[in-house]
């Protein structure tokens, strides 16, 4: 018998030796044993999936390694992160083709969370040169001695604050400039103060030019940087459980200015430390390659930025959630370029709530605010007034509007739209506290607020006049009983009817009427509600089916189900993620101003 | 004179498929051979692949064949960005939906007509197949045995004390 290894170290021709010593046993079952790990290692060799080539199984393993949530730079908001290593390390672990796979891929173990472990000096020489991401922690020993020796190929640095006094210590040091530095987060991991650091930012930053192409800071140290970022694309400043304090107007605008490259900005909870004024002569600031520009939870005041930024019309504005907006008709705002030949717009008002966004497919400015004091706050006057002057409105040919108790106002808007081809609009009809006698003695408010402002804007000779289609979104509020299907003719005041009528007689007729009844949440769920609702409706409106084309009543569906208002793919811009993922709840565009009607 | 919208694929056991060229020309290898041949009858054999695997890769291309960008996915090497965010439609999941023997004989097929939206999907059923499994349950997975020796067990070892030692 001839037992041989693979590595032909041990080779015995005439096994079983006559009388073997001990050493010659062992190094027998030594040569044994290789030849059962080679026997193994050929069984693999023969394994189905191995019937792949090491390239497709590297293909397969980056879909496991390279994953976004793999690595938790990506992961500004979340708290207690930490790299996942275990699927990587697991991996090399099967077998040793697999193993022979994964270490001969240097891209795979340069995504590093910093510890002073074995783990990390073993990834750090696995990575070879390949371009470094570390995950870090300050205070950490040691780091700055990494960061210094692995400089030259270091990507990305995402630097988690966990005490209060070493922010950024361990970067101090390190020469920025000399590197290849692509992105730098700072996030805080427990609840630092931020603004009790004292390390002037010509310390972090003291060169005077820097290649980043992503900046985030969460929180901003209390002071912003003033070097140039030639290469910036993505500035991310937030604050999750402070506000974020710039020191004034001006070393923001210094910092948008050093920036030239900028295609997303990203601010939240920012305010003011010191108010100061802008000169008139300042010249404004070009961010000729911007595609969104976003102020979430910021004061008023920083509205004024806007006034003072240069950018291309096919961008992106979302101003969401203004803070201390106690008068609506101070928010000062120029002509917006990119609003120019805007042709949507969604406009949902009630009291001290707004959302209005006017977009395109590649454009597109976004305003949300809500404010608790409803009493004193309201949009109204700024919808009337401002809206019309800071917006234009001529190309519009898509109008969705909801005004809650404030109809009266839809006339003062629609003849700012002679193009206008589709209108929308959404009321609430009825009280739940109203009974059919009730109902019956007084017609629903609303709906001849409807009625009224479409007669006042669209009766007129030549108003709006290639308007063709008319979509009512009605929440019907009232107590639906036994009586119901007489309850409905006040939906469709005369005035309406009379409206239809001219314009058809004028050869300007709305040619499409559809009704889409909604219900609030939680309401009568009685079997039939979802067709007689829209029966009796549909003989409501039988008045104005001569002077319409197509007159379409939909089933009735929950109020949100139905909602007219939706918000368009185009605000989820694409490249906004590329250096980390933006909070599905908190930070990206969603249209979440509705709630519940109240009872 | 044919059809010249189409072409006729021979399997390596001799199977034969008509199919049309746009189909056909979401695989780089026979995009490149029809422009090299030009307008011609001839069979184009594909000595490589059996008739079951060529069915299925067919079966793929013709539901795939209004993707956009179809020839310009990520390739091996390639866009990493693409990769991390690729979701596998229920559809993909449904095609790969079969033998682990015919699974892995599609994505080498794929790999050498260079069909990478093929190789791609393939790759990524398989990495959701090993997501969250231990060594140990991959290997039951795959019908691979342990070829680790002594010495490498107790570098593996030692590595898996890593996870403790954040």
């Amino acid at each position: 018998m001839l037992l041989i290894s693979s590595s032909n170290q041990h080779v015995y021709r005439d096994w079983p030796i006559a009388t073997p010593s001990v050493k010659e046993l062992y190094t027998i079952a030594s040569a044994v044993h290789d030849f059962l790990i080679d026997v193994r290692s050929h069984i693999n060799n023969l394994a189905i999936v191995h019937t792949l080539p090491d390239e497709l199984l590297y293909h397969i393993f980056k879909h496991l390694l390279l994953r976004r949530e793999a690595y938790p730079g990506y992961t500004l908001y979340e708290r207690q992160k930490h790299a996942e290593t275990r699927i990587l390390v697991g991996l090399t672990h099967v077998c040793r083709t697999w193993r022979n796979v994964l270490l001969h891929a240097p891209q795979f173990w340069a995504c590093i969370g910093y510890s002073v472990s074995e783990q990390f000096t073993a990834f750090l020489e696995r990575s070879g040169s390949a371009p470094l991401s570390l995950f870090v922690e300050d205070g950490t020993p040691g780091l700055a001695d990494v960061l210094s020796e692995h400089m030259r190929r270091l990507k990305r640095i995402d630097l988690v604050m966990t005490h209060n006094g070493s922010y950024f210590t361990p970067l101090l040091s390190l020469p920025l400039s000399k590197t290849s530095l692509e992105c730098f987060s700072v996030s805080a991991d427990v609840d630092c103060d931020a603004t009790s650091v004292s390390v002037p930012s010509s310390l972090l930053f003291e060169q005077p030019n820097l290649g980043l192409k992503a900046l985030a800071l969460c929180p901003v140290p209390g002071w912003l940087p003033t070097n140039h970022f030639p290469a910036l694309t993505h500035l991310y400043l937030h604050e999750e459980s402070d506000s974020l304090w710039m020191p004034n107007f001006h070393s923001f605008l210094a910092l948008l200015s050093n920036s030239p490259a900028l295609q997303f900005v990203y601010i939240s909870n920012a305010f003011l430390n010191t108010y100061d004024t802008i000169p008139p002569a300042t010249p404004t600031v070009i961010l000729d390659q911007l595609r969104s520009f976003v102020l979430l939870e910021c004061e008023t005041v920083l509205v004024d930025l806007l006034n003072h930024l240069s950018f291309p019309a096919d961008s992106f504005v979302r101003l969401s959630h203004i803070r201390n907006i106690e008068e609506p008709t101070k928010i000062n705002l120029r002509h917006l370029a990119l609003l120019d030949g805007i042709q949507r717009m969604d406009l949902a008002v009630e009291k001290a709530k707004v959302l209005l966004v006017a977009d395109g497919p590649s454009r597109g400015f976004w305003l949300d605010n809500y404010h608790h004091d409803v009493c004193t706050v309201s949009w109204m006057s700024w919808i009337s007034d401002v809206l019309p002057a800071t917006i234009p409105l001529s190309h519009l040919t898509s109008l969705r509007i909801y005004l809650g108790d404030d109809l009266p106002i839809l006339s003062s808007l629609l003849p700012h739209m002679p193009t206008l081809l589709e209108l929308g609009i959404r009321f609430i009809y009825g009280h739940p506290s109203q009974t059919i006698t009730e109902a019956a003695r007084k017609p629903d408010e609303n709906a001849a607020a409807v009625a009224g402002a479409l007669h006042l804007s669209l009766a007129q000779q030549r108003a709006c006049p290639f308007l063709c289609a008319l979509h009512l979104e009605v929440v019907v509020r009232r107590r639906l009983g036994p009586g119901v299907m007489q309850n409905f003719t006040d939906m469709c005041p005369a005035t309406l009817v009379e409206t239809l009528a001219l314009r058809a007689r004028s050869e300007y007729p709305v040619r499409r009427l559809t009704i889409q009844p909604a219900r609030p949440l939680g309401k009568s769920k009685k079997r039939n509600i979802a067709t007689v609702v829209p029966e009796s409706i549909r003989r409501a409106f039988s008045p104005v089916k001569p002077f319409i084309e197509e007159f379409t009543v939909h089933d009735m569906v929950p109020h949100e189900t139905g909602a007219m208002f939706w918000m368009r793919d185009c605000w989820n811009v694409d490249g906004e993620e590329a250096y980390w993922n933006l909070h599905p709840d908190y930070d990206k565009a969603r249209y979440d101003w509705y709630t519940e009607p109240k009872e | 004179m044919g059809d010249s919208n189409r072409l006729t694929l021979v399997a390596s056991d001799g199977g034969k498929f008509v199919v049309d060229k746009e189909v056909v020309q979401m695989s780089v290898l026979l995009k490149n051979m029809i422009e090299d041949l030009g307008e011609t009858d001839e069979s184009i054999p594909i000595p490589n692949v059996t008739s079951p695997v060529l069915t299925k890769v067919i079966e793929f291309c013709e539901n795939h064949r209004t993707d956009a960008a179809r020839t310009d996915g990520p390739n091996v090497d390639g866009d990493d960005a693409r990769m991390r965010t690729a979701v596998v439609s229920d559809w993909d999941r449904q095609f790969f939906d079969v033998d682990q023997d015919l699974m892995f004989e599609i994505i080498v097929a794929a790999n050498y007509l260079d069909i990478k939206s093929l190789v791609d999907v393939g790759c990524k059923v398989v990495a959701d197949m090993i997501k969250g499994k231990s060594p140990q349950e991959i290997r039951d997975l795959f019908d691979i045995v342990n070829d680790f020796s002594p010495e490498e067990e107790a570098a593996l070892r030692k590595e898996n004390e890593w996870a403790n030692d954040r």
